[in-house]
């Protein structure tokens, strides 16, 4: 079966000639759900970042992106700017800061819904209400018509997910999509992640730095360290005890301090447990 | 191009500038090559302000000619070996002009900057140190110096002294001084609310104590900066008034009057418009690198690409 | 709407201070109207009549009042000078300083945004850089020295345009008249545009390193589209701010551009009362020009909170 999204020996250099990923490789399929893990400065954020031609200036990308078999590190920047948001979309780590202030969420929303499946007026604001109860962002018409800081972390990172998925995409990136939220409020958009891509059959990459996060939503994995991947297993495999001592050094400390399955009887391992559980067996999930 | 026109002086516009104020040119990627190099601006600013002081220390002594000295040269010749900077319609030597009126400006931004450091400072500690009520007067009190242009505030009190030097190092320093004050009174401010100040006070350090030990080195170089733009918003203000004939009056050389003077006869000979203005680039401009040098050099937030 | 009404509340204490002030320092300070009027060599006698007749043998305070009461009035006096009534004498200035001014502001606003968004777009690129370079000399050029060197080179040199005068008609020949003020007006707004290019570019540079602008553009908006959707209004609180101050360099600059090229405006009215001590001129003209920076202060500061939703929150949370 041919990967949906494929990254070949990616390799990112900053203009001073050092580099941030080096021969990055790992595939995810139609409805996959792949975490990348490591610790900050790993390159993982990175990773996502180039898959979408958004690096910061000064940076250069080689090797290739596979969508479909198509290159997008070659892309032309117009042709590129379609796939973006119709194709493959993204949540970043802080939700405050990611949306515009001065512009009401609801505009935000029917931004892409406009520039991508040509909705305009009353038809783009059904969507975008459908799209708000989509992501379980009850009171929808309060919160379309107010600005982003006016809203919680939670609802702000829905509103966030709401925009990634507007235009139906193949691929979902979410980095670190949890991590600037309160603990209650994390555990909320992990099962409304889940949910998503149970829903729309969106394939996902979880990026983060946590490895009980991944363990909830994903099925593969990428482990990563100083700009290379260390291990591409499945996260059971990797729970199972990975190959690579690193992997299994990073599921030793998990283990520690949270309640990563497998584990000792630390608190929340029940919950992530049954989390795992809910999830579906791979073969009902590819579709 | 703001200090003569300017309704604040130059230096107001960096107090509410948005980020840090617009930067050098050459100033990219100071960042990467490590802290101990000297920001470009730093060098050519100082380089700038430093001729400017040589030629003005040096007139005081020696021109190549005196001011009143209209005998050996042909009236409005252009540059010459004798005359380098050519002769005004009297057959006076423009170089020696030139060179008393760094002198000029150079007491102008000098003044000028003692004036407003001096008041600035003082309301803004007082501002910044003392009781509610004393803070929100002064503080309205500069809000509105801020907002009445220097040009005005010169020409006002020109009206009342008559048009001399003073008058307009004072105009050029009151205004000043009010943004002085607001910079002291938000770093001051700031500073003793931090953490080791409050512990300082714990300890039993005197108020004195905490304004020399804390409070001056924290505000010196953001001080430092803003005075140096201040100086060099003095030269420009300075030049538009004595343009306008509101300097102080012959004998004294001032850039601004030989380049009003030189208006008149510029189809002729066109240097004695182009090169006071010169002099007044380069002395405004050294004045403002060295600010923005002085800024990059010591502000560790400034980020190394603006 | 109430913090509208406090603005404006506290627009009229400034204009009332400044008007204090400017009245309490051309009378406080060493210098007397009456003396400054007459000159040299007068006689006490005509002294004191000149100060009965202009009420200034009367206390600060009462003049003051009744000062205040005449302009509140439309009167603004008579002038020591000309003895022409100071509202007319403003009042026929005003069709040559208004359109130099605003014209000059315009144009430099027009210039300088989009200069100063390219030049933060590339900020590292041939033009960023040159736009910078350009910019941080042109804050160092006086703005008379521009106007001087546009009339050397356009207008005695290439003749195109006049060095100076403005028609006797007026605007009874337009053509004429717009051609008079050609050179001033490119030579404030040059003078402004310099200022401007840095403010807008250091506001876009800020735009540029925020993350909406990132989610927008991973959302499918190309890099120019993403800053006007997002950057423009952002950008535009920071700038907005500067733009009262603007307007006053451009009513300012056109004060000692008026001189440069000899248009009989208000700048030339003002220079000619400072020099000739003209004392109810310079005050209404000082006050006038002060008013209008504290208006243009006070409409800035409502314009902020038109664009920027956060500022009309904080006022209902306070």
């Amino acid at each position: 079966m041919s990967a949906l999204l494929e990254v070949q020996d990616l390799t990112v250099t900053t203009s001073t000639g050092r580099r941030i990923l080096d021969g990055v490789s790992w595939s995810l399929d139609a409805g996959g759900r792949l975490g990348v893990v490591g610790e900050s400065g790993s390159g993982k954020s990175m990773t996502a970042l180039a898959v979408l031609g958004l690096l910061p200036d000064g940076m250069r990308a080689t090797g290739r992106v596979l969508l479909d078999g198509e290159d997008l590190l070659a892309l032309p920047p117009r042709r590129l700017a379609r796939v973006r948001g119709g194709q493959v979309a993204m949540v970043f780590q802080e939700p405050l800061t990611a949306l515009d202030p001065l512009m009401t969420v609801g505009r935000q929303i029917t931004g892409p819904l406009r520039l991508h499946r040509g909705l305009r007026g009353a038809a783009a604001r059904e969507e975008a209400a459908r799209l708000a109860r989509l992501v379980h962002l009850d009171d929808t018409e309060r919160i379309l018509g107010s600005y982003p800081w006016q809203l919680s972390g939670g609802q702000r990172q829905r509103v966030a997910l709401a925009m990634a998925l507007a235009c139906e995409p193949r691929v979902l990136l979410a980095d670190e999509p949890t991590t600037a939220l309160d603990v209650t409020v994390q555990a909320e958009v992990l099962d409304l992640l889940d949910h998503l891509v149970d829903r729309t059959g969106v394939a996902l990459v979880l990026v983060t730095h946590d490895l009980p996060v991944v363990a909830r939503v994903a099925r593969d994995l990428v482990v990563m360290r100083d700009g290379r991947v260390v291990e591409h297993t499945s996260v059971a495999a990797a729970l199972a005890g990975g190959e690579a001592a690193y992997t299994r050094e990073l599921v030793g400390a998990a283990r520690a301090v949270t309640g990563l399955p497998g584990g000792g009887p630390a608190a929340g391992a029940a919950g992530v447990a049954a989390a795992a559980a809910r999830r579906p067996a791979p073969e009902e999930e590819t579709r | 191009m703001t200090g003569e026109l300017t309704t604040t002086t130059p230096v107001a516009r960096g107090v509410d500038a948005p980020a840090a104020a617009p930067g050098t040119p050459g100033g990219s990627g100071g960042r990467a090559r490590g802290a101990r190099r000297l920001p470009p601006s730093l060098v050519v600013g100082a380089v700038l302000v430093g001729l400017v002081a040589v030629v003005g220390l040096v007139s005081l002594v020696w021109t190549p000619y005196a001011l009143d000295d209209t005998g050996t040269g042909e009236r409005l010749a252009g540059p010459s070996a004798a005359h380098w900077g050519g002769t005004d319609r009297l057959g006076r030597d423009l170089l020696s002009q030139l060179m008393t009126g760094a002198g000029n400006a150079l007491v102008v931004a000098a003044a000028s900057m003692l004036v407003a450091g001096v008041l600035g400072v003082a309301v803004g500690v007082l501002a910044g140190a003392t009781r509610r009520w004393v803070d929100v007067t002064l503080l309205s009190g500069v809000d509105l110096l801020i907002a009445f242009p220097t040009l005005l505030l010169a020409m006002l009190i020109v009206t009342v002294r008559g048009a001399s030097l003073s008058s307009a190092i004072w105009a050029i320093g009151i205004s000043g001084a009010a943004v002085i004050a607001r910079v002291t009174r938000v770093n001051v401010a700031r500073v003793l609310r931090e953490d080791y100040v409050t512990a300082a006070h714990a300890a039993g350090t005197g108020w004195w104590g905490v304004v020399l030990r804390h409070v001056v080195p924290n505000v010196w170089p953001t001080l430092l900066v803003q005075l140096m733009l201040l100086g060099g918003g003095a030269v420009l203000a300075e030049a538009s008034l004595s343009y306008l004939g509101l300097g102080a009056p012959p004998p004294n050389a001032s850039w601004g009057r030989l380049l009003q003077e030189a208006q008149s006869t510029m189809l002729v000979q066109p240097w004695g418009a182009i090169l006071p203005g010169l002099a007044i680039v380069v002395a405004v401009l050294g004045l403002n690198l060295l600010g923005d040098g002085i800024r990059e050099r010591t502000d560790p937030n400034l980020r190394g690409d603006r | 709407m109430r913090a509208a009404l406090l603005r404006i509340g506290a627009l009229l204490i400034s204009l009332v201070l400044a008007s204090v002030v400017v009245f309490v320092v051309l009378r406080l300070l060493p210098g007397d109207a009456a003396g400054a009027t007459l000159g040299v060599g007068t006689t006490t006698d005509q002294l004191d009549q000149l100060r009965s007749e202009l009420g200034t043998d009367q206390p600060v305070v009462t003049q003051y009042v009744q000062w205040l009461g005449q302009v509140v009035r439309g009167d603004l006096g008579t002038s020591f000078v000309s003895r022409l009534a100071v509202a007319d004498l403003i009042t026929q200035k005003l069709p040559i300083t208004v359109p130099l001014s605003l014209s000059a502001f315009v144009l430099a606003v027009l210039v300088s945004v989009p200069l100063g968004v390219i030049a933060a777009v590339h900020r590292r690129g041939p033009v960023g850089v040159a736009v910078s370079a350009v910019s941080q000399l042109g804050v160092a050029v006086p703005v008379f020295w521009v106007g001087v060197l546009l009339v050397l080179v356009l207008a005695l040199q290439a003749r195109w345009l006049p060095a100076g005068g403005f028609p006797r008609t007026g605007w009874d020949d337009p053509a004429a008249a717009v051609r008079s003020l050609v050179l001033p007006v490119v030579t404030v707004a040059i003078a402004m545009s310099a200022v401007m290019v840095r403010y807008v570019r250091s506001a876009t540079l800020d735009v540029l390193d925020q993350d909406y602008l990132r989610t927008a553009r991973s959302l499918g908006y190309g890099r120019w589209h993403a800053l006007a959707r997002h950057g423009l209004r952002n950008a535009a609180v920071p700038v907005v701010s500067i733009l009262g101050i603007e307007l006053a360099t451009s009513l300012l600059g056109a004060v000692v551009i008026e001189n440069v090229f000899a248009l009989p405006g208000l700048g030339t009215l003002l220079l000619d009362s400072v020099t000739s001590r003209d004392l109810p001129v310079v005050q209404a003209l000082v006050l006038g020009l002060t008013a209008v920076v504290l208006i243009m202060n006070a409409l800035v500061d409502l314009g902020q909170r038109a664009i920027d939703p956060r500022l009309r929150a904080k006022e209902v949370a306070a």
